[in-house]
């Protein structure tokens, strides 16, 4: 009984010791695919690593220190929400923590005084707008569900949240790429047109911080995606289905990455806007009707 | 060697920087980016922003307007850095020379590393230039060390 409280304790917490390994080969991983797409032969798929590695060992050119605050905030924040989550902690705190993150990264865009800096900032937040809400709209579906915002709800539910809220699995792959900073959501950091947004001004090893935090980041939105199928299928235990879950995702997050373009800041606000909240609202109806709601 | 001087040498990030030369050599930079030559299998990542550079490729000739954006470049880019003069324009003022419009070479306004001489370069000198430019970032970064070391 002790030893099993004690694994409760110990897998999540060397899942989040793993997470930023893990993140940084996905990141390598999707480079490599995306070059051989492009017929090309594409850096080692442990590029990110050598990249932080690299930044680490740079001069750091502090602009305020106002900013470096707001990126460590953001780190914090990200490993914070991360945590939450794989602790299976409350879903709305969880939620609500990782929209703190990115509030951070916008504050840190505005601290630096750079038109770089302003304008990603503003488009940051404008993606803000658009996913927060679709992302809110499903954690309250869950609850619906599965009648508790404890993550662990989900976990003992009698049936996988995919057969009970397809739709809404389908409105979070439409925000999935703004959160990992994918085409054709990539506004805030377009680095051809705006150098990189909120990051203009990091260098140095507060840059390679960042990047620790994208890497974190990216685990946390692939593990939201994971919980819609926490339930063993047929022969396969939970974890399984809920890593392939997580593989989907990825390869739908590489390909469109590499189908699409980069959109406007209002092309992008209706889209996601439109599509989503109608799946969601679609995904309400069905629950309603169906009576697979809990009060 | 270090794991950081090893992943300095993995992932050299570059900005390119035209200061007013014909595009020719332009062109052949990009194409080093395209699939058949394709530098980004050395770790190689284009960032338009020099706070995030390692190496800093020039081409062209720098005219007298771009100057002081060429020092402000080169001064924003964080230690250990490279500059590389892609061209015969960027290496000697080429057939720019002594135009009234230009300053001439490269080394006339920032220290520059390594000169890739060529009209038009080709990619695979410049592929030879930027490998050849990363055992100077490490070199660099070793100087900078012991400098710090004896002023301490």
């Amino acid at each position: 009984m002790m030893a099993e409280g004690m694994l409760d304790y110990a897998i999540p917490l060397i899942i989040l010791i793993l997470s930023p390994f893990v993140g940084g080969l996905l990141i390598g991983i999707d480079r490599k695919v995306t070059a051989r797409i492009q017929n090309r032969a594409g850096p080692p798929i442990v590029q990110p690593f050598y990249d932080v590695l690299k930044l680490f060992g740079k001069e750091d050119k502090v602009v305020n220190k106002a900013y470096l605050v707001f990126g460590c905030a953001y780190l914090l924040t990200v490993i914070l929400s991360l945590a939450l989550l794989l602790f299976k902690y409350d879903l709305l705190i969880t939620t609500f923590i990782f929209g703190l993150s990115f509030i951070f990264l916008v504050l840190a865009g505005y601290s630096t005084r750079s038109q770089f800096g302003y304008m990603g900032a503003t488009r940051e937040l404008m993606q803000m707008l658009a996913y927060e809400p679709i992302l809110l709209f499903t954690v309250f579906l869950i609850r619906l569900v599965t009648g508790s915002f404890e993550t662990d709800a989900i976990f003992k539910a009698s049936q996988p949240l995919l057969f009970t809220l397809p739709l809404a699995l389908l409105s979070i792959f439409v925000i999935l790429p703004i959160k990992a900073r994918k085409s054709p959501f990539d506004i805030s950091e377009a680095h051809q047109e705006i150098a990189q947004g909120p990051e203009t001004e990091y260098s140095g090893k507060y840059l390679g911080m960042l990047y620790i935090a994208h890497f974190f980041e990216l685990i946390f939105v692939l593990w939201f995606v994971g919980l819609f199928y926490a339930k063993g299928f047929w022969l396969l235990p939970g974890w399984t289905m809920q890593a392939l879950l997580m593989a989907v995702a990825y390869v739908f997050l590489i390909v469109v990455d590499n189908l699409t373009a980069r959109l406007r800041v209002d092309q992008m606000f209706k889209q996601v806007f439109i599509i989503g909240m109608a799946l969601l609202i679609l995904n309400l109806a069905y629950i309603l009707v169906t009576g697979r709601w809990i009060a | 060697m270090s794991l950081t001087e090893m992943a300095r040498k993995k992932s050299p990030w570059v900005i390119h920087v035209g200061t007013g030369g014909c595009n020719g050599c332009d062109l052949e930079l990009l194409a080093c980016l395209a699939p058949r030559y394709d530098i980004s299998r050395f770790g190689v990542m284009s960032t338009g922003n020099p706070k995030h550079a390692d190496v800093m490729l020039v081409v062209g000739p720098v005219s007298l307007k771009y100057k002081e954006i060429l020092k402000n470049l080169y001064d924003q880019m964080p230690d250990p850095k490279v500059v590389v003069a892609v061209g015969t324009c960027a290496s000697t003022g080429g057939i720019y020379q002594g135009c009234y419009g230009h300053c001439g070479s490269v080394d006339k306004v920032i220290p520059v590393d390594v000169y890739v001489p060529g009209c038009n370069v080709r990619p695979e000198a410049i592929i030879d230039g930027l490998v050849l430019a990363l055992d100077i970032l490490n070199e660099k970064e070793r100087k900078l060390l012991s400098e710090k070391k004896g002023a301490a």
